[in-house]
């Protein structure tokens, strides 16, 4: 065991020493969407949005507060309900100063179920309003009994879904897929729909 | 051509990756080995430490050489001891009647369980290596580094849960819920952590119950089309090498997608006005059931617990369940009713007495309940109970010295390594005390393990329940202490 950690110990400083001395690759021709060659591929670039943070930025882009934005069987706050599950710690329920290292089997599901929630507590709030006082979907028409793709309103609801929620324009191959989901439903679904699309991608959960 | 800062670190893993083959990761260590059945463990936690002495393993006030010497320990007078017909074991009565100084309360008294369950129970001394709550508490659960780090959970999920969604829950707290330090374990053994036993059932489906969703044919559409705009997004691109984002999406679509389509949304949810709230979702069929057994259910979180460790099993969603009160009390502030005590078990820091008194009392009356409701469900052949294990798993015991001017309904404890384990299923040969204790100073004593017989050795620490539970779970490992003479 001891002889192991001696071998492991040297590897790993032998493996430091080399880097330093090669350096960063000054090869600029790799294309844009890769990593950079001088960073090693087991370095992980992303990092977890957890709890707090998830749900601040979810209030933030869709412009609830903690009484609106997510409940579970209509009394328990989502915060509270999936708290560990979405990367938090739980102190005093569950003497869990630590929270889990990466996300569980159930984080994918009650990532969904936290964003739709306050997508369509968002859509329900909007609703109530008339357009020019709504938050996020001010462009849609809740009355009409049907939307289409090529609907008013439904490019552009798509387009400020992305900057809300991403906080970048959406490519037009993005937006022919999130506008492709105003089909068969109402306005209210589509909204609903658009904002669960955009709102769970990993490009939200991860930073 | 020029070496890169990256080739340099392949290499150097490289040789790191041969340093290690040669260490405790490498063909040495034996991979876990299935029984033919398949088998189940709950480990239900009593935190804070609970002390074999004041339940299963009580001394006699007696068995000291002088009342003297009995005045100065936690020992029980022969009216607070009961040893029902056929029972080796002996155990504290409920003392409800004796707690003059505190409003915690149990109602449920310990002998009603041994009388029922001694067949199948055991107690098996340790001496426990730390006092330290959460390591102590994690140790409890990996016996001490004995098996690579694994905890007992995640080898019981790793040889019997590998077709379960979810094999391994954890329920309790603090070092019980702690991961192993094995980072060969895959993935799916690993623990999931649940924090409400009640509303569990909602966090295994993406959009069933919440208030607004459009419909499931929608949601499926939406769903492909985040999926679509996942590969075609520069994000995606960007970081398509990244480990975290790849295992997330191979969750979304695998194991995630796995407990969703069990549909457990509609069989493990214990809130039983669900459907009064507005939503469209029901409480399990199975309420009425599990409220038959654990009455308690609608009042008491542990029962809630149980409750749900047996439909994850029952529902062969799960092959290891761990479940224990936490440090928050519990109960009811509209009636000031309390279930347990604050800080469970550690509450014996204000009144040994009453904690560990109306916490076993609470315990074990959950675990009836449990044992109850897996004798009465059917398996592939017997029942559930036939192929159960149920390890009770504490932090460590309580300190022995009662103060001048103190009785035993007033002292205080702290902690202490001198302990014991209960183990309570058909697998192990019950109704025995495996190891011994000297009543004059409390130390522990081991035993043969091939005949069980107590002997002269000091207990050993919690790697040898480990290996127990082990062997009766059919797990075989690199440095089991393996113990023939107590399996069933």
């Amino acid at each position: 065991m001891m002889r192991a950690r001696i071998l492991m110990t040297m590897a790993f400083g032998l493996t430091y020493w080399l880097a330093c001395l090669t350096g960063c690759s000054d090869d600029s021709t790799s294309a844009p969407t890769q990593a950079p060659d001088c960073l090693p591929e087991t370095v992980e670039p992303l990092r977890w949005k957890r709890s707090d943070a998830l749900f601040a930025d979810l209030a933030s882009a869709l412009a609830l507060d903690d009484a609106t934005q997510c409940l579970e069987l209509s009394d328990v706050p989502c915060a509270r309900a999936h708290r560990v599950a979405l990367g938090g710690s739980a102190p005093f329920e569950s003497t869990l100063y630590v929270p889990v290292r990466e996300p569980l089997v159930i984080t994918p599901l009650v990532f969904e179920r936290v964003v739709l929630a306050s997508c369509a507590a968002r859509v329900d709030a909007d609703a109530a309003l008339t357009a020019d006082a709504r938050a996020v979907f001010g462009a849609l028409d809740f009355e009409a009994a049907t939307v289409a793709p090529d609907a008013p309103g439904v490019d552009a609801t798509a387009r400020l879904l992305y900057r809300r929620l991403l906080g970048r324009d959406a490519t037009a191959d993005e937006l022919t897929h999130v506008t492709a989901l105003a089909a068969d439903v109402d306005a209210r679904a589509f909204a609903t729909l658009a904002c669960f699309a955009v709102g769970t991608s990993t490009e939200f959960l991860f930073f | 051509m020029k070496p890169t800062r990256r080739d340099a670190i392949r290499l150097g893993l490289v040789l790191g990756g041969a340093a290690t083959l040669a260490g405790p990761l490498g063909a040495g260590r034996a991979q876990g080995q299935a029984m033919g059945d398949e088998r189940f463990l709950f480990v239900v936690t009593a935190g804070g430490g609970a002390s074999i002495f004041d339940s299963f393993l009580p001394i006699a006030a007696t068995e000291l050489a002088t009342p003297e010497q009995a005045a100065q320990r936690p020992v029980y007078a022969e009216r607070m001891i009961a040893q029902p017909p056929g029972s080796a074991l002996r155990c504290v009565r409920n003392l409800d009647d004796a707690l003059a100084n505190v409003p915690f309360r149990s109602g449920y008294d310990m002998t009603d369980f041994l009388a029922t369950h001694h067949p199948d129970m055991s107690v098996v001394t340790v001496d426990h290596s730390s006092v330290n709550h959460n390591i102590a508490q994690f140790r409890s659960m990996t016996g001490n580094g004995i098996n690579a780090g694994r905890t007992i959970t995640e080898a019981v999920a790793l040889t019997h849960g590998a077709t379960r969604p979810l094999p391994n829950c954890l329920l309790s707290s603090g070092g019980f819920i702690e991961p192993g330090t094995d980072r060969t374990l895959p993935q799916r053994a690993r623990g999931v952590i649940i924090s409400d036993a009640r509303r569990f059932a909602l966090s295994t489906h993406g959009f069933r119950g919440v208030k607004g969703a459009p419909a499931a044919a929608a949601m499926s559409r939406a769903r492909a089309a985040r999926d679509t705009l996942e590969a075609a997004s520069p994000f995606g691109q960007r970081f398509a090498h990244s480990r975290l984002r790849r295992d997330f999406l191979g969750l979304r679509a695998g194991a995630s997608a796995q407990v969703e389509g069990a549909n457990l949304i509609s069989t493990l949810l214990l809130v039983r006005d669900a459907a009064a709230r507005g939503q469209t979702l029901q409480p399990s069929p199975e309420l009425d059931h599990l409220r038959a057994h654990l009455p308690t259910l609608d009042e008491d979180v542990l029962a809630a617990q149980a409750a749900l460790a047996f439909l994850l099993t029952r529902h062969q969603v799960s092959s290891a369940v761990t479940f224990g009160p936490t440090f928050v009390p519990s109960g009811s502030s509209e009636d000031s009713t309390f279930n347990g005590t604050p800080l469970a078990f550690d509450f014996a820091h204000v009144n040994h007495l009453a904690a560990q008194n109306v916490n076993w009392s609470r315990l074990m009356q959950v675990v009836d309940g449990l044992i109850s409701l897996l004798k009465a469900q059917r398996w592939t052949s017997g029942t559930m109970w036939d192929r159960s294990v149920i390890y009770v798993a504490t932090d460590f015991g309580r300190t022995k010295e009662i103060g001048s001017g103190l009785d035993l309904t007033t002292f205080s404890s702290g902690h202490d390594q001198r302990n014991g384990a209960l183990l309570i299923s058909p697998l192990i040969r019950g109704n025995r005390v495996y190891g011994r204790v000297d009543p004059e100073t409390f130390d522990v004593f081991g035993f043969d393990p091939q005949t069980g017989a107590a002997t002269d050795e000091r207990a050993k620490d919690t790697g040898q329940v480990y290996s127990l539970i082990a062997q009766a779970m059919g797990i075989d490992f690199s440095g089991r202490l393996d113990a023939p003479g107590l399996l069933a």
